[in-house]
């Protein structure tokens, strides 16, 4: 998806401001020079973990309180009303931007009859070794059974 | 006075396009973007953390909604907020308002313009010295950008 457009003059306030348009398709050859991934390069160098951890976790669970309003055919202010809250903090609730406590996704949880976050269940593995009997009864205890290839890992549900 | 801008492609993500823009210069020149990254990434590493990785999370996986940012008159602004609350980030795990501002402009929810900003000392943008110089660019350019695709001289291809 790119923008294109010709080179125009447009007066605003007390200047005159003309915008040109980078013609990328004009120069795909340069498309290294071109784009620009500060962002990425930025967040590679300078990032902490935990600040990007933060803002994806906030984000998921304002974006799952914003479906599950729309699954219900629910607006921000019904949701404002049902917890007797102002409108302003649904508004920042669904922003991505605010820090939830786990007691407010609760109370959210239960004005609106949803889940909105899920622990994971345990995992618990068991690994078994199978042996298959051979030979005669003269084979001595620790080579009466063949061990087998098979080692499983039972995964409880 | 007479001004020109370029557009500058920034970064392509999954589902948002970013540009920028180069005032009085070509789009191999630093960008108002780029400007606002390197004059922030030592004073206020972490707040710029913040925004970059909500950049680059509504880029791959969530597109650029409208709830996602703030409104500053014709042009938006990062982090979001509620209507009457500061954003928030954490710091020390405590929530701690993000007063660095960055001014863009929400063209559709694929496409954005990435302007500059500084860290907001006052309620009003127009009342605060540091950021009240790239609240009204932003406004500006917005208005140009809006008028320069209402005119049909620019287009999404």
């Amino acid at each position: 998806m790119m923008i294109t457009g010709i080179f125009f003059m447009t007066k605003i306030l007390k200047y005159t401001i003309s915008m040109k348009v980078s013609r990328r398709k004009a120069n795909q050859e340069k498309k290294g020079l071109l784009e620009v991934n500060m962002i990425d390069q930025w967040l590679e160098q300078h990032g902490d973990p935990t600040i990007e951890r933060l803002v994806k976790k906030n984000l998921a669970i304002s974006d799952k309180i914003a479906a599950i309003l729309e699954s219900k055919e629910m607006k921000a202010s019904d949701l404002a009303t049902l917890m007797g809250k102002q409108k302003s903090e649904i508004s920042k609730w669904l922003s991505g931007q605010h820090t939830f406590t786990t007691k407010t996704i609760v109370a959210i949880e239960a004005a609106l009859d949803a889940d909105i976050i899920f622990v994971e269940p345990l995992r618990q593995n068991v690994y078994f070794t199978v042996h298959s009997r051979i030979g005669s009864s003269s084979l001595a205890p620790d080579e009466v059974f063949e061990e087998s290839v098979s080692v499983g890992e039972y995964v409880s549900a | 006075m007479s001004n020109f801008v370029s557009i500058k492609f920034i970064k392509e993500y999954e589902r948002v396009v970013f540009y920028s823009v180069v005032v009085n210069g070509e789009e191999d020149k630093e960008s108002l973007f780029e400007l606002f990254i390197s004059l922030h990434t030592v004073s206020e590493s972490a707040k710029l953390n913040h925004i970059l990785a909500w950049i680059r999370v509504l880029g791959n996986k969530y597109g650029a909604k409208d709830r996602y940012f703030r409104h500053e008159m014709v042009a938006e602004g990062l982090p979001p907020n509620g209507i009457h609350r500061e954003p928030t980030y954490i710091e020390e795990d405590q929530n701690v308002s993000n007063n660095l501002r960055l001014y863009c402009h929400r063209l559709s929810d694929h496409v954005v313009f990435l302007f500059g900003g500084d860290v907001k000392t006052a309620t009003k943008a127009q009342d605060c010295p540091l950021v009240k110089h790239h609240f009204n660019l932003a406004n500006t350019l917005s208005r140009l950008i809006d008028k320069s695709f209402a005119d049909g001289r620019s287009r999404v291809g």
